[in-house]
């Protein structure tokens, strides 16, 4: 339970920090194309329904360009993007007949983005918290005394890999991805489970930068 | 003003509407019982207006509560509010304990933690019956040898009291079946096939893989006694698939159900209760398939010779293997209903 509460602690404070903002225009400029946040619907096994939200940065980018020729268009580029980000997320999904699970995580992605605009992604979330809130709950004791708690929950370590794809767009919306997370619950009765998730969502940029 | 009153009475009606009358001939309640580091669900479905219960053990280990919510149990829903229970390990149970720590023991209790959560929300005065089906014979069985005094009746439906023996009286039995539908020409080539296996499973004794071979062979043999028309027909047996498939989450309960199986593969060849079941002395009912190649019907024949009741029933399904509320669903939920009806 402290570990559990630990891990909230430093997943939260990371996306306080995520939410910083220099002073300068420039340093505005710079970070506003650095960050950008996502909303997505997050599905556990596909369909049971739940909702992510979440703040990526860029801290790594590398863009390879080449001229092409091309006989009827003529001279173009190509860009090539790779980015390295991190991202903190919250959310929680709904399984109808035992909980309501309640999940932040922090994660770091690799995504690739074509010339094109199409978007690979890939990425791992060392740091993971997944809690289940159960419906109606009664607790017995040892001694053989039934409670009814108000609120009952277990608390998970979720680690988990992300796979996915995605588009730029050009608008307020940046892009939207199509996700998929295999994340792990540990400790799981005696041993480990998983839960497979299924994300589509949009990414966005809200702040705006002064000219 | 009074409009807002209007509404706000409107509302409070609404909301009283909506609340669920505890003892309705239309349960369909889920919920959660905590008993010693772990959160097991039981799904509690049926007319609960005559306060009789029936709890069901599903087999396994690792099957999930909600997978007898088919054939004739569902149909007895009608009549009687039955609950599935996930028990633990198994389904969408939760919890953090050690492998060692899950014993048929602790199982047992945790089903005696339900029966003390479902008095005390529906009331003392329950009319409780427990029933049983394969591994889940063998855990109600050590629930009625922990505690019987809850149960108005106790029912095995193809259980598993004596694991321990069931590797020898599977070789017994294989070769029976085999011999009889090569005689009547069915399949032939398959039971001869069967047979060879048994002659090789025979001179190996028993490991782990040949447990695991037999119980295979068991289920393959079913498809071609059901093919052969030998066992009952399904068809008409009430199941929604959809509700299967939503209820719990497949990913989960699948991992689970290898995750105890393995935890508790010594059982296999470690429990035997026969010396104790005279000590279970409630109404008790006996069902069994002829074809049953899982658990074959000597076990069952045991168990009805070794339990203490006055009162037990035997009650053979000519043309059943190990699922015999599947098989011959009509037939089981009569006879469910004969007994429920004689002990409550």
């Amino acid at each position: 339970m402290k570990t559990a509460i630990i891990i909230s602690i430093i997943l939260l404070s990371f996306n306080i920090q995520l939410h910083a903002q220099s002073d300068t225009i420039k340093q505005q400029k710079f970070q506003s194309e650095k960050l950008n946040f996502n909303a997505s619907y997050y599905g556990e096994t596909g369909w049971y329904p739940g909702l992510k939200i979440g703040a990526e940065y860029i801290i790594f980018e590398k863009k390879k360009q080449k001229i092409k020729h091309h006989k009827k268009k003529g001279e173009f580029t190509k860009t090539k993007t790779n980015q390295f980000i991190i991202t903190g997320n919250l959310g929680f999904y709904w399984q109808p007949h035992n909980y309501t699970s309640v999940f932040t995580n922090f994660a770091i992605l690799y995504r690739h983005t074509t010339n094109k605009g199409f978007q690979y992604n890939f990425g791992i979330s060392p740091l993971g918290l997944n809690s289940f809130f159960f419906n109606e709950t009664y607790t017995v004791s040892d001694n053989g005394e039934v409670k009814k708690p108000f609120l009952s929950a277990r608390f998970f370590y979720s680690p988990s890999i992300i796979v996915g794809i995605g588009h730029t767009m050009k608008h307020k919306l940046t892009a939207w991805f199509l996700n998929i997370h295999l994340t792990s619950l540990l400790p799981y009765n005696n041993a480990v489970n998983f839960s497979a998730v299924l994300e589509l969502g949009f990414r966005f940029n809200i702040i705006k930068v002064k000219k | 003003m009074k409009n807002i009153t209007i509404l706000l009475f409107s509302i409070i009606l609404l909301f009283s509407a909506c609340e669920k009358d505890d003892l309705s001939n239309t349960l369909e309640d889920v919920l959660t019982v905590k008993y010693k580091n772990a959160e097991m669900p039981a799904y509690i479905y049926g007319n609960g207006s005559k306060k009789t219960f029936i709890i069901i053990l599903n087999g396994g280990p690792g099957g999930k509560g909600l997978e007898y919510r088919v054939g004739g149990v569902k149909d007895l829903e009608k009549k009687y509010a039955i609950v599935y229970m996930d028990q633990r390990g198994s389904g969408m149970s939760t919890g953090n304990y050690s492998g060692p720590e899950i014993t048929p023991a602790l199982m047992a209790e945790d089903v005696l933690a339900l029966v003390k959560v479902l008095k005390y929300k529906y009331g003392n005065d329950l009319n409780l019956f427990l029933l049983g089906h394969s591994w889940g014979g063998l855990l109600g069985s050590k629930v009625l040898l922990t505690d019987q005094t809850p149960f108005k009746g106790w029912i095995e439906v193809d259980g598993g009291h004596n694991l321990k023996g069931l590797y020898d009286d599977l070789l017994v039995r294989f070769p029976e079946i085999a011999d009889e539908q090569i005689v009547a020409g069915n399949s032939v080539d398959f039971w001869k096939s069967v047979n060879s296996t048994i002659n090789r499973l025979k001179k190996d004794g028993y490991t782990d893989d040949n447990g695991t071979t037999l119980n295979e062979l068991a289920y393959n043999s079913e498809e071609y006694l059901r093919n052969d028309s030998v066992l009952g027909d399904q068809a008409g047996m009430s199941i929604n698939l959809m509700n299967y498939l939503y209820e719990e989450s497949l990913i989960i309960t699948s991992i689970s159900a290898i995750t105890i199986n393995t935890t508790l593969s010594y059982i296999w060849t470690e429990i035997d209760y026969t010396k104790e079941l005279s000590k279970i002395t409630i109404p008790s009912m006996i069902m069994w398939g002829k074809y049953d190649l899982v658990i074959p019907y000597k076990q069952g024949e045991e168990a009805y010779d070794n339990i203490g009741s006055t009162k037990k029933t035997w009650v053979f399904f000519e043309s059943s293997g190990h699922s015999a509320m599947m098989d011959e669903y009509k037939k089981f939920e009569q006879e469910m209903i004969k007994f429920i009806e004689a002990n409550k």
